[in-house]
């Protein structure tokens, strides 16, 4: 039905009519695309031209100079699914998910819990020292991190040494390598986390608590059957964003240990630059950018398998949530 | 409903934006150089225009030495030159890229002869040999160290690089110690054995009590591994990618492997190493000499100087390595006669002006320069064999002249041996110092490990060989055998 409205002086007015046809709601929306175009110009260049290229590279034996002629077909995919390195790799780049996940998400929902309440004094310095390590730049993480847990006189061991521990070579141990930097990483990526649930607790509204309060309800309570039901449907987001950014703690990894000791902190990123950059121990011998490229698009073929089997469990979660 | 739709959509929006991210994984774009500029100023020499340089700011310093010698060189030709600085370990990537972008350097350090093999595969390296037959570069460099087939410069036939410090060198390696803590613990003189260098190790840590140490291995990589075989047997095995070159195959497990390693792992067990070794490079390891920590470490003649650098009055003696209680059965192994690092694009646009700076660098002066401010042993030797050396200096002399022997290198060989080399060394999982450090720092016995690994390179370079066989190169693993060579003669090639 279309309404139609008249003027004061009886003179018909335009209606919003709305138009039919893929084209006639592009020229409807002309500006919307128009202003969209910048953003999808830089994500054809810097996001999918590179995941494209990468799929197309891991067909070829290619050292990444020149054009890449030497096809393959898929023998670097077969290379790197039989490559006991790639999978140690794959489970330590899951390991940091797993730790992201399990122990990150539900400390940083505590605190944003904390940190919400406006009782609370100086919350906002609180939140400014827990976003810092986010802004910080990752090598100088690495080497502050590297000189307070540096076995020889880092001020950790000199710690542990008034109660008589013997020194601990934290990054240096394939039984605590990994273990620290999954540390250090939640300590870095603690921030972002807290932002996203602080973000989502200010959407509850207040006066869901006003009504539980009259009614009586606790600060568990509230905390049960108001809060959590609220911000499950923006979890589910949390949750696959800290999947997705947890996968990948290159920087970190490069910056402290660079997948070492023994390969114990090997993580897929780290692996793809050894093969892709720096293969040999004096430099660039043979950089292989075709079976790097593979290994890429293995582990992201993975990473959307899981990222995907999630969603049924998730959209259960979220409707559940939300009918709460 | 609208809210459902908001909810969907950011729901939605996250999995497409996770997934993409997720099949991101493999971006491979490097790094931009740091441009800056180096002096510009007029001569007389007729050449003119401006060129550009890329180097590594390596050693510490680098930057304002090079500075100040182009800044030298432009007053004295009249070529302005821009300096485009990379970290070492980016520098090839970014000089390829800078090729394949059409601004090519038009004078590049080029790390090594894998690097320049690279770029003369794809003829971005200046064939040099008229030019400097012409200007006499052979004669200020020695006519027999630039034959082509040693030389390291050469590839098929052509000189491709010109070097900066002599082969010898980079080939050989140092035994530090410090007197006063040798002092401490009863010892008077360095260790000639391995079986006194692990008594003193263990008598000088037992005396330190915990302020000092018998020695820290040099590196995470089991690098003094590579600097103890050599003097029990074939050094092509810790010098060519784990590979006794005189059987033509792997040797990870050969007798002057593991006697070192099962020493070192010996070490570890009984914690004489200083703490902290196992996350350390070489550099942290001449530091914790230098501040008196460890009374031993085994190093690249570099960092003798970069030590002194840190504390000038150390009391530091060079020694030769130790040697098997059994005696010695090998040398340290130099193959080329130099290693080759300044190469001349091939695209330059004022190829005039970029040799000319090609030959500056090999001149009296900048490799005088050179000497002086960095105490390397120059390409040019007059640099330094008339100057006033110091004890360190003197010591590190003896040193080369007692322990390095030339030794075969398939990649000074035809272009199939290069294809193999540069081919077995692209794995990079399959690295002998890894399993190394993994008997050392996990007390396992390292011949079995060895032995695992031998079998696994072994079927690596068959693999290798038969896939540079399907692609037309003629390649075996003959190429990798000879059977003549004496690791305790000089090898000759023929």
């Amino acid at each position: 039905m279309t309404l139609t409205a008249t003027g004061t002086r009886g003179v018909p007015r335009r209606t919003h009519r709305p138009r039919s046809g893929l084209g006639a709601r592009i020229v409807e929306h002309r500006w919307h695309y128009l202003f969209l175009v910048p953003m999808l110009v830089l994500f054809v260049m810097f996001t999918l031209w590179p995941m494209v290229a990468s799929w197309y590279y891991a067909f070829f034996d290619w050292d990444g100079v020149g054009e890449p002629q030497d096809f393959i077909g898929w023998d670097n995919f077969v290379e790197t699914a039989t490559n006991p390195a790639f999978w140690h790799a794959f489970k330590n780049s899951f390991l940091f998910s797993l730790v992201a996940i399990v122990v990150q998400m539900p400390l940083s929902l505590v605190f944003a819990i904390l940190l919400n309440n406006p009782r609370l004094k100086g919350r906002n310095v609180v939140r400014l020292l827990l976003f810092l390590p986010v802004v910080t730049t990752t090598a100088v993480i690495g080497i502050v991190f590297a000189i307070i847990l540096d076995a020889s006189g880092g001020i950790a061991n000199e710690f542990l040494a008034l109660f008589g521990s013997p020194s601990i070579n934290f990054l240096g141990w394939e039984s605590t390598a990994l273990p620290t930097l999954m540390v250090i990483e939640t300590w870095k990526s603690f921030g972002v986390t807290l932002i996203y649930w602080l973000a989502a607790l200010q959407t509850v509204p207040t006066d869901l608590y006003e009504a539980a309060r009259t009614d009586g309800a606790s600060g568990f309570q509230q905390l049960v059957h108001i809060t959590v039901p609220m911000i499950v449907p923006i979890g589910v987001v949390i949750l696959l964003l800290t999947f997705q950014s947890s996968l990948n703690p290159f920087d970190i990894v490069q910056a402290t240990t660079r997948g070492g000791p023994n390969w114990a902190t090997d993580v897929v990123s780290t692996f793809i630059y050894r093969y892709a950059f720096d293969p040999g121990d004096a430099g660039l011998l043979g950089p292989r950018y075709g079976f790097a490229c593979a290994a890429g698009v293995v582990f992201g073929v993975f990473t959307l398998l899981v990222t995907l089997l999630q969603a049924p469990f998730l959209r259960r979660r979220r409707i559940g949530g939300a009918a709460r | 409903m609208s809210m459902e739709i908001k909810r969907r959509s950011l729901l939605t929006g996250g999995l497409g934006l996770g997934a993409l991210a997720g099949l991101s994984g493999c971006n491979l774009v490097g790094s931009a150089p740091q441009p800056t500029t180096g002096g510009a100023g007029s001569g007389a020499s007729g050449l003119g225009g401006s060129i550009t340089v890329a180097i590594v700011p390596d050693p510490a310093g680098a930057s304002a030495f090079y500075k100040e010698q182009f800044d030298k060189f432009s007053a004295q030709t009249g070529v302005k030159v821009t300096v485009i600085e990379n970290p070492a370990d980016q520098q090839l990537n970014a000089v390829e890229l800078s090729f394949q972008q059409g601004n090519a350097p038009d004078v590049y350090r080029a790390q090594g002869t894998a690097a320049v093999q690279r770029f003369a595969a794809r003829n971005w390296a200046a064939d040099l040999t008229d030019l400097a037959a012409a200007d006499g570069i052979n004669d200020q460099l020695g006519a027999a160290n630039m034959n082509p087939k040693n030389s390291g410069l050469h590839f098929d036939g052509k000189l491709l690089s010109l070097p900066l410090v002599s082969g010898v060198w980079s080939a050989t390696h140092v035994m530090a110690w410090n007197k006063e803590l040798f002092d401490k613990a009863g010892l008077d003189k360095a260790p000639t054995t391995f079986g006194e260098f692990e008594d003193y190790a263990r008598q000088i840590t037992a005396a330190g009590k915990g302020a000092f140490y018998g020695l820290a291995p040099n590196g995470s990589t089991a690098g003094d591994s590579r600097l103890l075989q050599p003097s029990g047997g074939p050094n092509s095995i810790t010098r060519v990618a784990g590979i006794n070159l005189i059987t033509g195959k792997a040797g990870g497990a050969d007798p002057s492997m593991v006697e070192p390693i099962e020493m070192y792992r010996r070490l570890q067990a009984d914690k004489i190493f200083e703490p902290g070794w196992e996350s350390w490079d070489a550099t942290r390891v001449s530091q914790e000499f230098a501040k008196g920590k460890i009374a031993m470490m085994l190093i690249a003649n570099w960092l003798v100087q970069e030590t002194l650098n840190l504390v000038p009055d150390l009391p530091m003696e060079i020694a030769p390595s130790p040697v098997p209680d059994s005696g010695r059965k090998g040398f340290t192994g130099i193959g080329p006669s130099f290693s080759p690092i300044w190469s001349m694009s091939s695209e330059s646009k004022n190829p005039d002006a970029a040799w000319a700076l090609m030959k500056f660098l090999v001149s009296d002066e900048f490799q005088q320069a050179y000497f002086e401010k960095f105490r390397s042993f120059t390409a040019v030797e007059k640099a330094w064999t008339s100057a006033t050396l110091s004890t360190q200096e003197s010591q590190m002399l003896e040193v080369h002249r007692t322990t390095l022997k030339r030794s075969p290198d398939p990649s000074l060989g035809t272009a199939a041996q290069q294809a193999l080399i540069v081919a077995i060394s692209g794995n990079a999982d399959l690295k002998l110092g890894d399993v190394g450090t993994a008997a050392i720092t996990r007390n396992q016995p390292y011949e079995a490990m060895a032995k695992e690994f031998d079998s696994k390179l072994d079927a690596f370079i068959d693999k290798a060989v038969k896939d540079l066989n399907a692609k037309g190169t003629k390649v075996s693993r003959d190429d990798l055998t000879y059977p003549d060579w004496d690791p305790m003669q000089d090898w000759q090639p023929s």
